[in-house]
């Protein structure tokens, strides 16, 4: 799994060494687009995590979308409470990655994920159908209009 | 609200399209261009809501995972029944996080979200 981690970064882009998490870090940045960054095999280490890598360690948010997609980063962790409002209002272009906001005194963090519903309409005739579709469609649009004012308050 | 429908025996599509097109709020968006995807007639359509036939079935995930805010219906062969899918919002706050406890938490989403893909 990828990881992509959103805050200051110590180490020089090209430099791998061990995350606090004790993960491999390794601050990535391909130069092609696409997925072909899931090529990227993790490294074995003595006391990390041997099945996640940090890819990429981001000093502002403004392309955190552009590089989760890059990078096809399974997660994102960062520190920033306005990253919510910035991913989800553009993480709705993705069914992934999956979010983790950790808070200012770093023991509570927020995860957030889309996660696949599904709900079935039985003895359906047309009415119900149109019913339902018009039920989805205006949950949809509210969906829209949450995230833009979620993008606001921040 | 537009609404594209897919794949989808003729006679259905047919009583389907009648129903949706006497709505006020809601237009048929479409026809799919001859060779075309569902997935990018929807994108190119801007199609808020998605009615397909039961082989639509397994395609619903990878419509969503390209097109997360899109709401898909699949019918069921004999028309009984549809199922609804759709990607929600989840939100958990884990307190008292640890580094070991926040590592076990990225493994299990992540392990949780291929799950669903690879159920599906």
């Amino acid at each position: 799994m990828t990881l992509l981690s959103q805050g200051p970064s110590q180490e020089p882009a090209s430099r791998k060494e061990k995350s606090s998490l004790g993960l491999s870090r390794r601050a990535a940045f391909p130069n092609s687009f696409g997925r072909g960054n899931r090529a990227m095999e993790p490294r074995k280490s003595n006391h990390g995590s041997t099945d996640m890598f940090l890819t990429a360690s981001l000093e502002h948010l403004d392309y955190l979308d552009a590089l989760a997609r890059q990078l096809c980063a399974d997660v994102v962790i960062t520190s920033k409470s306005d990253a919510f409002s910035k991913m989800m209002k553009e993480t709705l272009q993705l069914s992934r990655p999956i979010l983790f906001v950790m808070g200012a005194n770093g023991r509570q963090v927020a995860q957030y994920a889309l996660l696949l519903d599904q709900t079935t309409v039985e003895n359906l005739c047309l009415s119900n159908l149109v019913d339902a579709v018009r039920a989805a469609a205006k949950a949809r649009n509210q969906s829209i209009m949450e995230n833009k004012e979620v993008d606001h308050v921040g | 609200m537009r609404i594209l429908i897919a794949a989808m025996q003729p006679l259905l599509r047919q009583m389907i399209e009648s129903a949706i097109s006497a709505e006020p709020d809601m237009d048929i968006a479409g026809p799919i261009e001859t060779n075309e995807s569902i997935c990018a007639a929807a994108e190119r359509l801007h199609a808020d809501v998605l009615i397909a036939g039961p082989g639509a079935k397994h395609q619903a995930v990878q419509l969503l995972r390209e097109l997360p805010e899109l709401k898909v219906f699949t019918i069921s062969g004999d028309g009984r029944w549809a199922t609804h899918y759709e990607l929600r919002l989840s939100q958990d706050i884990l307190a008292d996080v640890s580094l070991s406890r926040l590592v076990s938490a990225v493994r299990d989403a992540v392990v949780q979200a291929n799950d669903v893909v690879g159920s599906s």
